[in-house]
């Protein structure tokens, strides 16, 4: 009997949990309105600093915007139908989950580890700074500078 | 752009996230509460603490560390909101699930857009354990682990 009243104490507490977390609501219009005004596209346009670092060509704007933004289950589909479409090479997919592995959907995890209490802005900036590290490692790894991947890319069609 | 859409879309979105972490804070607290009043609680926390102090964390936080990698992030943060740990601890754990969580999933998704899973999935891994490191080395109110 004992185990009863427990479990029905845990069952109260666990609703009272998740009401506590209503306001969420609020947050996912939020980004609806992200999504549907077109600011992922004008977004990915100012990718280009992290872009850089990471030796990943224009083209990875818009998933980096996407995953960034909206995260990767979510951003799933922008990032399969990149990769399908063929404009980024296996090694350059690799560089850019690295960085987005580590660091994606910034702002509803982060709002939501905020709301149980852990430092959000604090898991923000180390989580950034962690990808930026990943990822900066794994493009010197695995990816040439822009102007040698240009000039190799001239001499393959001159041969 | 059409604001009444985005808003119904938005709270559609946002109740379904509701929904998901219901699913898993409600069974989570449940279960949780049930190993804290039956003692059961101590003593894994004290199985595992030897690991887990090495990130500053009390033994139980590898129970949300496990949910949010086998399943989702809201299962681990399901997990997290039913210990009731304290900031600290709070903070470093939500950075090691933020930084690598349902390893399985993701991954697959990872694969299947082409990219190196394995590499993704190892640095996901080790930045994990070297930010919770860093974590418990720089945030003060440590040192007794």
């Amino acid at each position: 009997m004992m185990w009863l009243t427990w479990l029905w104490e845990g069952l109260l507490s666990g609703v009272l949990e998740v009401a506590r977390l209503w306001w969420l609501v609020l947050l996912f219009i939020g980004i609806q309105f992200l999504k549907d005004g077109g600011w992922l596209t004008r977004a990915s346009r100012y990718m280009a600093p992290v872009l850089r670092p990471l030796r990943l060509p224009g083209e990875a704007g818009l998933p980096i915007a996407a995953g960034l933004g909206i995260g990767l289950t979510y951003g799933a589909g922008i990032l399969i139908q990149t990769a399908r479409e063929g404009r980024l090479s296996r090694d350059e997919l690799t560089v850019m989950c690295i960085f987005l592995g580590i660091c994606h959907a910034i702002f509803e995890e982060t709002v939501l580890f905020a709301a149980v209490g852990a430092n959000g802005l604090l898991l923000l900036a180390i989580r950034f700074a962690t990808a930026a590290v990943a990822g900066w490692l794994a493009a010197r790894a695995w990816l040439q500078p822009a102007a040698v991947a240009a000039q190799m890319q001239s001499d393959a069609r001159i041969r | 752009m059409d604001v009444a859409a985005s808003v119904k879309r938005g709270t559609r979105a946002g109740l379904l996230v509701l929904w998901e972490l219901a699913k898993v804070i409600v069974p989570a607290v449940m279960l949780i509460h049930v190993l804290e009043k039956s003692g059961w609680l101590g003593r894994i926390s004290d199985w595992l603490e030897p690991v887990m102090g090495i990130f500053g964390l009390s033994g139980e936080a590898a129970l949300a560390l496990v949910s949010a990698n086998l399943s989702t992030i809201y299962a681990g943060l399901g997990v997290a909101v039913a210990l009731g740990l304290p900031a600290r601890e709070t903070t470093i754990l939500a950075a090691m699930m933020m930084i690598n969580h349902s390893a399985i999933s993701e991954t697959a998704l990872v694969a299947k857009a082409g990219a190196r899973a394995g590499w993704v999935l190892l640095t996901r891994t080790v930045t994990m354990a070297v930010v919770a490191l860093l974590l418990n080395w720089l945030l003060p109110g440590g040192g007794a682990a």
